[in-house]
């Protein structure tokens, strides 16, 4: 629960915290191993090693994800709190324009903003397609007994296209938003203490803090 | 004076002596090698041996004539004969006494002896064997010619033949392979033996200084097949090479991987032939039995789709529409991410101004 303790307030549960760690590590490796293959800076050997023990890191993270789903209330508050609904296009649309112009009403977010939920979805989204597709991928030409090499090529696309498209998402955009821009520079300290500056908090989504919490 | 006439006429035949003799020691490069023709100019002049092999000995002076070697005398390759009639047979002559660096010969410098000596051929002439082919069996004895001379033996067009005079098989494959076939329309650009294995140099393919070597041969082959002014001419994609070093095979190829598949691995060394060929081990039906070769059980979907895939190519069907569409998301979304960056910086900088001016509103912070 998002309480208020001096001028920080809860953000991620010590659970969050390990699911999140967890994410970053193996995202980092899977990119990094990902790219190095790519752009042949590493031979083949050493690098699939690496990227099948990250992959079976996000696999991990996401069955903890999915048992504090079933388990945490935290979790259960979170998620629903995460779900995309019709109002946060039109909030979004809003705060660009209160941003440029300074006219209208700023929108209250609430616990997550627009864009922390589209990319909480988009991590999801990323996750499952890129773990379906790793999978496939993970078993060489031994998929191509029972798939036609054409779709062994789309898959392949899709896996390192998808690949690049996390980076500019997770590695750019979800480090500039949380921990460059909105005054978190240098670091927003809620994934390694799981509590954030309220006063930030209340800025970013317009909200007094445990306001957003279900 | 009469008395002196006598004396000048006996002057002269000595001094005509002393030139007759001196011509007899050393005869003029013409007269001697008329010798030596006078025998070996004579068409059909052969010596049979004991084993009743029979040694064609007739040297054509037309070919001497238009040889390199045009001004050399028989001698200076053939020095050890000493006298006309030889008894003994000549020992087989070394190029070495004139093609060596820095000869005053007048020969080609270099040292493409030296080379001859480190590769296949010079290593099995070294340890014995006797089929082991010298300079001579590739570019000719008498009739020898510079290489960019048509009518040498080691000509472009005439290489295969020279090297299929031992290399048998090789030669029936290749004569039979894409290569071969161009050669024999006159295609100037086509590989033979020697694009591929070199000349001089030519190493067994297990070394990793052939240039047929498994970790060399892809390179060997991009030299021509990334070219694209090249392979436009014959409807070729100058991509597949690319494509190759983008792929799998290709990364492991380059970081030593050398079981990895490289071009000769699917395509064949010799007996290269285009995949819409149903003896080409690249023809769909076949594919199959080549993949099989390294990834035991593979099956008919190996033949389902492109091998050498180039998603930037419309040709690539869906595979390009999706990787398009990727491109388009991802471009997008950095988009995205600048506006973001430049929504911040205006408000920062409207924050800054309003806080200069003393009307900040509350929450907003620089």
């Amino acid at each position: 629960m998002a309480g208020e303790r001096g001028e920080t307030v809860e953000r991620m549960s010590l659970w969050q915290r390990l699911e999140h760690g967890l994410l970053a590590l193996c995202v980092c490796l899977l990119i990094g191993s990902g790219l190095a293959r790519y752009y042949k800076l590493a031979g083949p050997d050493g690098t699939l090693v690496l990227h099948k023990w990250a992959a079976a890191g996000l696999v991990a993270a996401a069955l903890l994800h999915a048992t504090g789903l079933l388990l945490s209330r935290s979790h259960q508050r979170d998620f629903r709190g995460l779900a995309l609904r019709r109002t946060d296009f039109g909030q979004a649309w809003r705060g660009m324009a209160y941003e440029l112009t300074g006219k209208g009403e700023a929108p209250r977010y609430g616990r997550f903003t627009p864009l922390q939920k589209l990319q909480y979805w988009g991590i999801v989204a990323g996750c499952a397609l890129m773990t379906g597709s790793g999978l496939l991928l993970w078993q060489g030409p031994g998929s191509l007994a029972y798939l036609p090499l054409w779709v062994r090529n789309l898959v392949l696309v899709l896996h390192s296209n998808q690949a690049q498209l996390i980076f500019v998402v997770l590695i750019l955009w979800h480090l500039y938003d949380v921990h460059l821009a909105n005054g978190n520079f240098p670091m927003n300290p809620a994934w390694l203490t799981g509590r954030m500056k309220a006063e930030i908090y209340r800025r970013q989504h317009r909200s007094e803090e445990g306001e957003g919490a279900a | 004076m009469r008395p002196a006439r006598p004396l000048a006429a006996l002057f002269a035949l000595l001094l005509l002596g002393a030139a007759a003799a001196r011509a007899q020691e050393v005869p003029a490069a013409g007269q001697e090698d008329l010798r030596c023709l006078g025998c070996h100019g004579k068409p059909g002049f052969k010596k049979v041996l004991s084993s009743g092999q029979v040694l064609d000995l007739f040297v054509d002076p037309t070919f001497l004539r238009l040889s390199s070697h045009k001004e050399r005398r028989c001698v200076e390759c053939h020095a050890d004969v000493n006298e006309v009639p030889h008894k003994e047979r000549p020992q087989r002559v070394n190029c070495r006494r004139c093609h060596y660096e820095g000869n005053t010969a007048g020969a080609p410098q270099g040292e493409r002896y030296l080379d001859f000596e480190n590769s296949v051929h010079g290593k099995a002439l070294k340890a014995g064997n006797t089929k082991a082919p010298v300079c001579q069996d590739c570019h000719g004895d008498h009739n020898i010619l510079p290489g960019d001379n048509g009518r040498s033996n080691v000509a472009h067009a005439h290489v295969p033949q020279v090297c299929g005079a031992c290399h048998l098989q090789v030669y029936a494959q290749y004569r039979e392979s894409v290569h071969g076939k161009a050669l024999a329309r006159g295609v100037k650009d086509v590989p033979v033996c020697t694009d591929c294995h070199g000349e001089h140099t030519i190493a067994r393919p297990e070394e990793t200084s052939s240039s047929v070597n498994a970790g060399n041969v892809s390179n060997t082959c991009a030299r021509c097949h990334s070219k694209v002014a090249i392979m436009e001419k014959y409807g070729v994609k100058a991509e597949q090479v690319a494509t190759y070093q983008e792929s799998f095979h290709g990364i492991a190829n380059e970081f030593g991987v050398l079981k990895a598949a490289n071009c000769s691995s699917c395509h064949t060394a010799h007996e290269i032939l285009p995949e819409d060929d149903p003896r080409s081990t690249v023809a769909a039906a076949n594919i199959p039995g080549t993949c099989g070769r390294c990834h035991p059980g593979a099956n008919a979907n190996f033949a389902k789709g492109r091998i050498h895939l180039n998603p930037k190519d419309r040709s690539a069907g869906v595979v390009y529409w999706v990787s398009l569409g990727f491109k388009v998301l991802t471009i997008g979304t950095l988009a995205g991410l600048f506006v973001h960056i430049l929504m911040d910086l205006y408000r920062q900088m409207k924050g800054r101004r309003r806080a200069e001016g003393g009307a900040g509103p509350a929450g907003e912070t620089p």
